[in-house]
């Protein structure tokens, strides 16, 4: 493997819409996004959010470079989107959806004909806190692994006043040797095994129905009355028990608009 | 999509690197301590290393990662006379002083040449064998990893690798330094047999790109 082209994503899109792959002018794109100072000044708080687009059709010398790397959008500051970062996405995933579900007209002036481009996102690529905001899910505590979700192996270490996550043995082929280390580890013997990564549609079907809110308060809360507090029982009851599903996610994500993200046919 | 959200295999690294070489350095960020003692004792693991009362102060015995200042010195005089070709990295020197041995301030890029390629030079020698292939076996899965052509089915015993590994690393290093980016690698192997070579998923490009 020397190029996304080679790899199982690029495979499944090509298994799975034909008629996207067979014309090599169709884009596949990733998305990415970080926080930066504008003004360069370590002491000043202020952040910008620049959304870059990468073209992955180009040849592996050329595809990262910074002149193929596109700015799409300028979150504006001073302080981070977080998870509002959605409402500023939304005309690009407008966009997005265009060019998937009817494609533009452009003109190839290689061949001089007029042709209709379509584009997909593959990914998205950020810092893991920007992955938070992006996905809209938990990136600390007791479900800080994405991939995971509630299997994530946490522990609190009471006096260092932090989760680590250190199960890893279950991971480890059964029967190995490492499993009947006591001493080695934390005094038990490890039969454990991890479970399977939740696809893409395991996710959507959970967040289905989740009230994304985006509003954010003007000023900083004062501190919340008490007759707020038993109007928002029920819900808030509903959604903070750790063990539903529902738990680790801020909302759901835009991404999912785009009729492909949710598509994987691969047991992986 | 199978990989909807990139890990970024450079924060990783970067926070990786870090987190083991103050550790073995015993800088101020080290993440063993007095606290991370006290949580041993709590688990009641490791009991060689808990803290002992002598007369009124606690005393730490010496772990397996320590370094002696010699082999501390030793270290970081090898980094310091580092030199490498033109391009290669950033002049690794100016963030190693050998009298008294320390090494900070160093970039994400020097942090990713340190893993790949120097990290496990410097250590020869060093450290008891066990921790010393323990950071060695790190080492040697980032750069694997970051390999500009990589073999889709040697990615499938990196990941079972990795895990072993860490195993190796939970066994000799205190708990608290494995916060969620020391989980993290367990799925890096996945992403890269799943989404091709980790450089065009990673955040350089897109770092510089929004630097001046």
């Amino acid at each position: 493997m020397r190029h996304p082209v080679d790899s199982a994503t690029w495979a499944q899109v090509n298994d799975q819409w034909p008629e996207f792959a067979a014309d090599p002018r169709n884009l596949r794109l990733g998305l990415s996004t970080d926080g930066m100072n504008p003004f360069a000044m370590q002491n000043m708080k202020y952040s910008t959010w620049p959304v870059f687009l990468v073209n992955y059709n180009l040849p592996p010398t050329l595809c990262m470079k910074a002149e193929n790397i596109m700015l799409s959008l300028l979150i504006p500051g001073p302080s981070a989107p977080s998870n509002i970062i959605d409402v500023y996405l939304q005309p690009l995933i407008d966009d997005l959806k265009d060019l998937w579900n009817e494609g533009l007209q452009v003109y190839d002036s290689l061949s001089k004909e007029n042709f209709i481009v379509r584009a997909m996102l593959l990914w998205t690529i950020s810092d893991y806190p920007g992955l938070g905001t992006l996905a809209g899910c938990k990136v600390k505590g007791k479900q800080a692994c994405n991939v995971c979700g509630k299997d994530t192996p946490f522990r609190w270490l009471k006096f260092s006043r932090k989760n680590v996550y250190m199960g890893n043995r279950k991971r480890l082929r059964p029967g190995h040797p490492y499993r009947r280390k006591k001493g080695w580890f934390d005094n038990s013997v490890e039969e454990g095994f991890a479970r399977r990564i939740q696809t893409g549609s395991e996710i959507f079907e959970t967040l289905k129905d989740f009230r994304n809110d985006f509003g954010r308060p003007l000023e900083k809360k004062t501190k919340r009355k008490r007759s707020n507090l038993v109007d928002n029982e029920e819900i808030s009851q509903e959604e903070c028990e750790e063990d539903s599903d529902k738990w680790r996610w801020k909302k759901l994500s835009i991404l999912f608009e785009l009729p492909y993200w949710k598509v994987a046919n691969l047991r992986l | 999509m199978p990989v909807r959200h990139n890990i970024d295999v450079m924060h990783v690294e970067k926070n990786i690197s870090d987190a083991i070489l103050s550790l073995l350095m015993q800088s101020v960020k080290s993440k063993d301590g007095l606290k991370a003692r006290l949580d041993l004792e709590d688990m009641g693991i490791r009991s060689n290393l808990h803290t002992q009362v002598r007369g009124k102060r606690k005393y730490l015995p010496p772990a397996a990662y320590w370094l002696s200042k010699i082999e501390k010195k030793k270290i970081c005089k090898r980094l310091a006379e580092f030199r490498g070709p033109d391009g290669y990295c950033a002049n690794i020197g100016n963030c190693v002083s050998v009298d008294p041995p320390a090494i900070g301030g160093l970039k994400s890029h020097d942090h990713h040449v340190l893993l790949q390629n120097l990290l496990h030079v410097a250590l020869r020698g060093t450290l008891p064998r066990g921790p010393r292939i323990a950071v060695n076996r790190m080492c040697n899965f980032f750069n694997r990893l970051c390999q500009r052509v990589i073999d889709p089915e040697k990615l499938i015993s990196l990941e079972a690798e990795v895990v072993e590994t860490l195993c190796q690393l939970e066994r000799f290093f205190p708990p608290s330094m494995f916060d969620i980016m020391f989980h993290l690698p367990v799925h890096l192997a996945r992403e890269a047999r799943l989404g091709g070579p980790v450089h065009f998923r990673w955040m350089y490009p897109f770092e510089r790109y929004s630097t001046f």
